[in-house]
């Protein structure tokens, strides 16, 4: 009787483990690369933890390289580039159904050179314990045009209780902005980004 | 006593031989594999169009390859190696494509319906294409790794799709685009299965 129970123990161990496989989906995109007369790129991840979604639009001599891995739990990235005429851009991470993003976009209309590293942690749910999530975003650009930095986190269910963070400058920059935002302590911990330096055109 | 003994032994050594023979026997059951080269040289300055539909049908699902070459003007250069194996419902293919002419437009879908993913590359207005691709598709397996190096001149395309999900919304999807003088080496891996992270120098 202990050896029937026991057998059917395995075989439904056995038969899990498949389940567990499928529910963790594995996706590596790797890309670098460079052209003349420009490139255009538009990548989109949807899953139930997790949302990437990058497009990038340039006209002229262009050096790209673009990284997204996946396990269907966690994603870590990085989008960079080097352009020497016009390029449009956007890129954004997010956890659907909890207002919990961080993202940027850009226009630039002469040379740019732009760096972006993320990471999106999630532990998945155990019980009634809320899930762990760590979400964070590196950014260095140089050059001359807008760039628009942001992130939004709604710790509560209610409307009020969130942050908002918004950042933009032009002209010629020099950005390096680092964001982390978190649900790992009761409280919020934002690291503060460094301050963006503008500097004035030459006359 | 004894011949009880015996006995017990003479099982035990039967389950741990049968244990031992089981990857020996799998093993010689991979290796029983359709092997299929296929070798394609054009040299031509007038209108050449090669086309191409592969289709292997297996209980997990279907795999599938579709391409098409064709050009007005140029001289191409086209090597294939292609290999299948049946039992463990795995397709690999290699291609090595080099072109010089005018206007050459190409094309390349690769699909698993048992992951419900499709990977390719196209290309047009190409004048010159020094190009490697390999793809590993495993329908059993749930694995589309695709991979792929090019220099060139003209408009070069990679896309990539898969529905991941029970539902539609659950989705990856991937498109770049390079033009002018270009210079490309991508990586694509799907699956359930981690694939090694690091491709070969292009």
């Amino acid at each position: 009787m202990k050896a029937d129970r026991l057998v059917t123990l395995l075989l439904t161990i056995l038969m899990c483990i498949p389940i567990f496989i499928a529910d963790s989906p594995f996706v590596e995109i790797e890309s670098a690369l460079q052209g003349s007369k420009g490139v255009d790129t538009s990548l989109h991840a949807d899953h139930n933890e997790f949302e990437v979604n990058n497009e990038f639009s340039s006209t002229g001599f262009t050096i790209y390289v673009l990284r997204l891995t996946t396990n269907g739990l966690n994603v870590s990235g990085e989008a960079s580039f080097m352009v020497s005429s016009k390029a449009l851009g956007r890129f954004e991470v997010a956890v659907p159904g909890t207002g919990y993003a961080i993202g940027y976009s850009f226009s630039s209309f002469t040379a740019l050179v732009l760096e972006s590293k993320y990471l999106l942690v999630i532990t998945p749910r155990v019980g009634e314990e809320m899930a762990k999530k760590v979400l964070q975003l590196a950014l260095k650009a140089e050059g001359e045009g807008t760039l628009r930095v942001g992130g939004v986190y709604y710790w509560s269910p209610q409307l009020g209780k969130k942050l908002y963070y918004k950042q933009s400058v032009s002209g010629e920059i020099l950005a390096n902005i680092n964001i982390t935002l978190n649900n790992l302590f009761k409280g919020l911990m934002v690291k503060a980004p460094s301050a963006p330096r503008v500097f004035p055109t030459k006359p | 006593m004894r011949k009880k003994e015996l006995l017990l032994f003479f099982l035990f050594f039967c389950l741990l031989t049968s244990l031992l023979l089981i990857p020996i026997i799998n093993a010689e059951e991979e290796t029983e594999e359709k092997l299929a080269t296929t070798i394609v040289e054009v040299f031509t300055s007038a209108f050449y169009n090669v086309t191409q539909r592969i289709l292997y049908s297996f209980v997990e699902g279907v795999l599938r390859e579709d391409s098409w070459i064709q050009s007005l003007e140029g001289i191409l250069h086209l090597f294939e190696l292609k290999a299948v194996n049946v039992n463990i419902s795995r397709y690999e293919s290699t291609k090595l494509i080099f072109f010089s002419g005018k206007d050459m437009s190409f094309r390349h879908d690769y699909g698993n319906s048992g992951l419900s993913a499709a990977v390719g590359s196209a290309g047009e207005s190409i004048k010159s294409l020094n190009m490697r691709e390999r793809v590993t598709i495993d329908v059993k397996g749930r694995i589309l790794n695709y991979q792929v190096s090019a220099t060139g001149k003209g408009t070069m395309r990679t896309g990539a799709i898969w529905y991941w999900g029970n539902t539609i919304e659950d989705i990856v999807y991937y498109r770049e685009e390079v033009s002018g003088t270009f210079s490309v080496t991508r990586i694509v891996s799907m699956g359930s299965e981690v694939p090694p992270s690091h491709p070969s120098a292009p």
